[in-house]
Parts: C-alpha cells; sequence; structure tokens
C-alpha cells in the first residue's frame, strides 16, 4: 500500500510549509480571551471561549482545507514531479488517496491541539476542571470531519481546474454547504414541478454542512446525540468516498504529455 | 545607510504616529461618544449570511450589548439610576438583543438581561422577547420568572401569577415559584411582594449587571425599612420623654442589649458610636427640628421610582 508514505510525505510538506503556525495565533487568540472576557462577558466567559475556540478551529481549518487542498495535485504538476512519480510503479488513485489523508492528517493534528487548547482554556476560566472540557470533544470531532469532507471538495476541483479557480469554486459549494437548508424551504415554497424537483436534488447532492455544525448547542452546554454523531460520520464517509472516486476518475483520465 | 539609522527611523516614526494619532482623536472626540447605529438591525438576515458562524456572531453582538450599557452607564456619571433606565436613553438595547437572541435562540443571558431592563423602555418589546425566550428555551422555568417579573412591573398581576405557575410546573423549578403565584394573586401591587421578587432574582441569576440591580433594589427596600423603623422609634421616645434624643446614637442606646442584638442580626449597621448606617454604609440623618430620621444626601442607595 503505497497510500501512507505518500500521506506521510504530504503531512511533512505541510509542516515544512508552516501550516501548523495557525496554532500560535489560535492559541494568542484563546490566551486573549480567557484573560479579557471576564471582563467583558458578564459571566458568560465559559460559553464565549467555546464558541471562539470551536469556530476558530472550524475557520482555520476550513482555510487549510481549501488552501492546502487546492495546491496538493497542482503543485506537483506546476513542478513536474508528477512526471517521477507516476513513472514508479504507483497507481494514480494511491496518489490521490496518499495526498488527502496526507492533508487530513494535517487537518487531524491541528484540530487536537486546538481542542487541547480549548480544554485548557476552559480549565484557566473555570479555576479548574469543568464538564464542559470534554463537552466540545465530540463537536470538534465533527468539526474534523467536515474539515475532511472540505479537502475531499478542493481535492477534486484541484484535479482538473486552476488553483484560483478551485479556490472560488469550494469557496461557493463551502457557502451553499452551510445554507444547504435553504434550498430545501426553497424548494418546499415552490409550485413549479421542474424547479421544485431540481432544488431538491440538489440539497441531496451539494454537502450539508449543517450537519457537522454543533458548536452552537454545545457552548449551551449541551453534546451532539449520539446518534447524530454516527449519522454525521456515516454522511461524511459516504459523501467523501464519492468525490474521492470522482477525483479518482478524473484524475485517471488526465493526460499529462 | 546603517543599521541604527532604520532603527531610529522605525522608532521615530512609531512613536511620531502614535502622537498624531492621539492628536487626530481627541480633534475628532474618537471613543469619547456612544455609537449610536446599527448596520444591520436584522439577526435573521445576519444568521444568514454568517456561514454557520451564527453563534460566534451572537458572542459578538452580546459583547456589543454589555459595552453599550456600560458606555451609557459612564454617560451618565454620578447620577446612576438603573432602576429608571428610561433616562438612559438606550435605543440600541432593544434591536442588539434581538439580534443576539435571534442568532442564538438559546441565549438565556440576553434573554434574561433583556427582561430586566426593556419593560421601562418598552413593555410591549419586553413581554415579546419574555414569551419569545419561552418558546425557544421552553424547559427553563427561569424564563416564566422573567415574564411574571415584567408583567409585575406593568401592575398586571393576573398575568405575572400565571407566568410564576407555568414556570412553577416546568422541571427544576423551586417550590417557590408556586408561591409567587399565590403572592402575585393575592397582592401583587404591595411592597413585600416586590422585595420578593427582587430577591428571587437576586438569588437565581448569574448575570453580575443583573446582581448588582437587583441586591441595590433590596438594598433600597432595606434602607427605607431602617428609616421607617428609626422614624417610630423616635416617635415611640417623644411619646415617653416628651423630648426628641439628642442625636441618634442617644436614641440607640435606650434600647435592650438584646434588642440592639436582634437589630443587628436582621442585618441593621451601626458605627462604633452607635450611629445607624445605611446598607452603603452612609449615616442616616437625624433632623432635630422635625424630629425625623432620613437618607443622608450623599448617601448612595439609589432613590427607586416604579
Amino acid at each position: 500500500m503505497k497510500v501512507v508514505p505518500i500521506a506521510l510525505n504530504t503531512f511533512r510538506e505541510s509542516v515544512r510549509d508552516r501550516v501548523l503556525y495557525n496554532l500560535i495565533l489560535f492559541v494568542l487568540l484563546l490566551v486573549g480571551a480567557s484573560i479579557f472576557l471576564g471582563e467583558l462577558s458578564m459571566s458568560q466567559e465559559a460559553k464565549i471561549i467555546v464558541d471562539i475556540g470551536l469556530y476558530a478551529m472550524r475557520f482555520f481549518g476550513v482555510l487549510i482545507a481549501i488552501f492546502i487542498g487546492i495546491g496538493l495535485v497542482y503543485k506537483e504538476i506546476d513542478k513536474r514531479t508528477i512526471y517521477s512519480l507516476l513513472a514508479k510503479p504507483l497507481h494514480r488513485h494511491e496518489f490521490i488517496l496518499g495526498k488527502y489523508f496526507g492533508l487530513c492528517l494535517t487537518l487531524f493534528v491541528n484540530s487536537l491541539v486546538m481542542a487541547l487548547g480549548i480544554s485548557l482554556a476552559l480549565m484557566f476560566v473555570k479555576g479548574g476542571a469543568d464538564p464542559m472540557q470534554i463537552k466540545i470533544w465530540p463537536t470538534a470531532y465533527l468539526i474534523f470531519l467536515e474539515l475532511m469532507v472540505m479537502t475531499a471538495i478542493s481535492l477534486l476541483f484541484s484535479s482538473f481546474s486552476s488553483p484560483a479557480l478551485s479556490a472560488l469554486l469550494t469557496f461557493f459549494l463551502f457557502i451553499i454547504g452551510t445554507r444547504s437548508a435553504d434550498l430545501k424551504l426553497f424548494a418546499a415554497t415552490l409550485s413549479s414541478g421542474l424547479v421544485k424537483v431540481v432544488c431538491q436534488s440538489l440539497y441531496y447532492v451539494l454537502p450539508n454542512l449543517d450537519n457537522f455544525n454543533f458548536i452552537m448547542a454545545t457552548a449551551h452546554g449541551n453534546t451532539p446525540p449520539l446518534q447524530m454523531v454516527g449519522a454525521a460520520t456515516l454522511y461524511a464517509v459516504l459523501y467523501i468516498s464519492a468525490l474521492l472516486a470522482a477525483t479518482v476518475m478524473i484524475f485517471q483520465r488526465r493526460n499529462f504529455k | 545607510m546603517k543599521s541604527h539609522l532604520w532603527i531610529a527611523l522605525l522608532i521615530v516614526g512609531l512613536s511620531t504616529s502614535v502622537a498624531l494619532q492621539r492628536w487626530i482623536d481627541e480633534q475628532r472626540g474618537v471613543g469619547s461618544a456612544v455609537e449610536e447605529a446599527l448596520y444591520i438591525n436584522s439577526g435573521k438576515t445576519l444568521k444568514r449570511a454568517s456561514l454557520g458562524f451564527d453563534g460566534l456572531i451572537a458572542d459578538l453582538y452580546w459583547l456589543r450589548t454589555i459595552q453599550y450599557f456600560g458606555g451609557k452607564s459612564q454617560q451618565i456619571k454620578g447620577d446612576l439610576n438603573i432602576g429608571n433606565v428610561t433616562e438612559w436613553k438606550l435605543n440600541l438595547l432593544e434591536p442588539l438583543i434581538n439580534i443576539t437572541t435571534e442568532l442564538d435562540p438559546n441565549y438565556v443571558s440576553a434573554y434574561r438581561f433583556g427582561s430586566l431592563f426593556l419593560p421601562d423602555l418598552n413593555p410591549e418589546s419586553a413581554i415579546k422577547l419574555a414569551q419569545r425566550a419561552i418558546a425557544d428555551n421552553p424547559a427553563d422555568w427561569r424564563l416564566q420568572q422573567d415574564l411574571g417579573f415584567i408583567f409585575w412591573k406593568l401592575k398586571r398581576y393576573q398575568e405575572a401569577s400565571e407566568a410564576y405557575l407555568q414556570g412553577s410546573r416546568l422541571p427544576d423549578a423551586p417550590k417557590w415559584m408556586e408561591q409567587m403565584a399565590a403572592i402575585m394573586r393575592a397582592n401583587g401591587g404591595d411592597r413585600e411582594t416586590a422585595k420578593q421578587m427582587f430577591f428571587r432574582i437576586h438569588e437565581t441569576t448569574d448575570d453580575p449587571t443583573v446582581k448588582k440591580t437587583s441586591l441595590s433594589r433590596l438594598q433600597s427596600y432595606q434602607a427605607e425599612d431602617e428609616v421607617t423603623f428609626l422614624n417610630r422609634l423616635l416617635a415611640g421616645y417623644r411619646e415617653q420623654k416628651g423630648s426628641c434624643p439628642a442625636s441618634l446614637p442617644n436614641l440607640i442606646r435606650t434600647l435592650q442589649p438584646n434588642a440592639l442584638q436582634q437589630l443587628k442580626q436582621a442585618g441593621m449597621q451601626f458605627d462604633e458610636s452607635l450611629t445607624p448606617l445605611d446598607p452603603h454604609g452612609f449615616a442616616y440623618t437625624f433632623e432635630a427640628a422635625t424630629c425625623t430620621v432620613a437618607l443622608a444626601n450623599d448617601s448612595t442607595i439609589v432613590r427607586w421610582r416604579r
């Protein structure tokens, strides 16, 4: 299985590219919030720490997924290193999967450190152990799943278009993904049969990123229900599999001559 | 150019720009006024534009609400009367709380803050906010307590009683919610009910401003009670001795030691010379000519208007 060395190499490459430097910004954000929010937020410090921490995890994660994801394939083609790679006994699907899991590993490390940071910040503002420190983890896991979906989307676009266009398309899908419930609502209010079917189809075909967003509930001290975590995991696995399959199919048809 | 010249240029440039910025701020009055503008005043619009970051935006609006409230209190220096915020011209308080709670319908602190201060500004909006809070968080009995408080403030005691009763039926509701429903129905307008209301608010809130306001109100009631009690003592003294005491400590010294002890246990404060002090530590003033006691003019106890 050549996926693992490619994945590890992609991870090493992102570390070399100083991708994890965003963690410094994240820590500064949390430390600043922990110190100053006690004065400002009137007994809502813990809620705001959770909000800032988890939303920052999502924000930085999406930026990494989009901007590193779009360069995964393109960089190899641009630097012409793809030729030496494909000349080896390496299947194209192994290359794509390796690149994908390599970036996922980067995002995993990033998310893990951020979740630990949130737990520590909560310990600081609460002056000791607090149930909220545990409650953030299922939500952090769901954010990581969302980032995995976003990485698969950016990889799909980067397999056939330029980085700028890939970034734009991925960002569009992110916007649509966060508001996909509107498509369903729109379809429900329509009377025209064809448009209704198109909207309904788009609702099911486009990624529904709301499935992974339980930040608000977590900030209020609730954890996502177990069956929702399970369903979101299954949804992510199915959706990512479909996206990777499409990416592999496109990449296998690409002519690098 | 040598490196020390670049360093000197950096220092001079930065320090001069700081001084210049201070001068510009002084000229333009930046930071001296509370901003009275909301560029987007629909929480629903913001929610749609938030790309799933609605909880974070709700926090930002909540922080802005607090800053706005704090900024206004800074403007009214020396004449702080949280009991009646009508004078504060809090035009943005209602939209800010509405936006916060539309972005995050479970933001109980924001709802509770609004329930305490909005009745002075716009009673009907306060009722709507409290009802929306209950619809979005039906299991939280504290929101029924807030609705009861708003109705009480508007002297709609029957509805207040109903709100307390509804709240008392919710899980985790304390026993006194049911008692408050009965008190409200029987004696909605009296002083004891008011004291009970603020005592319960003070006890149940975790919001420092709400806590401070309700404590302030309770201390005000306590001061009124103490003034009434001291005046009654003075009347009794005069009736017995045929004249007024020379001072309040002289009046207090006529009390039995256990009576004095009881007063102290009830929360009344005295200085070393036995002059009675109000809950903020200011000595009550004694008017020998009229033989009456009153709050000191410089006392920080809030004079409430209902």
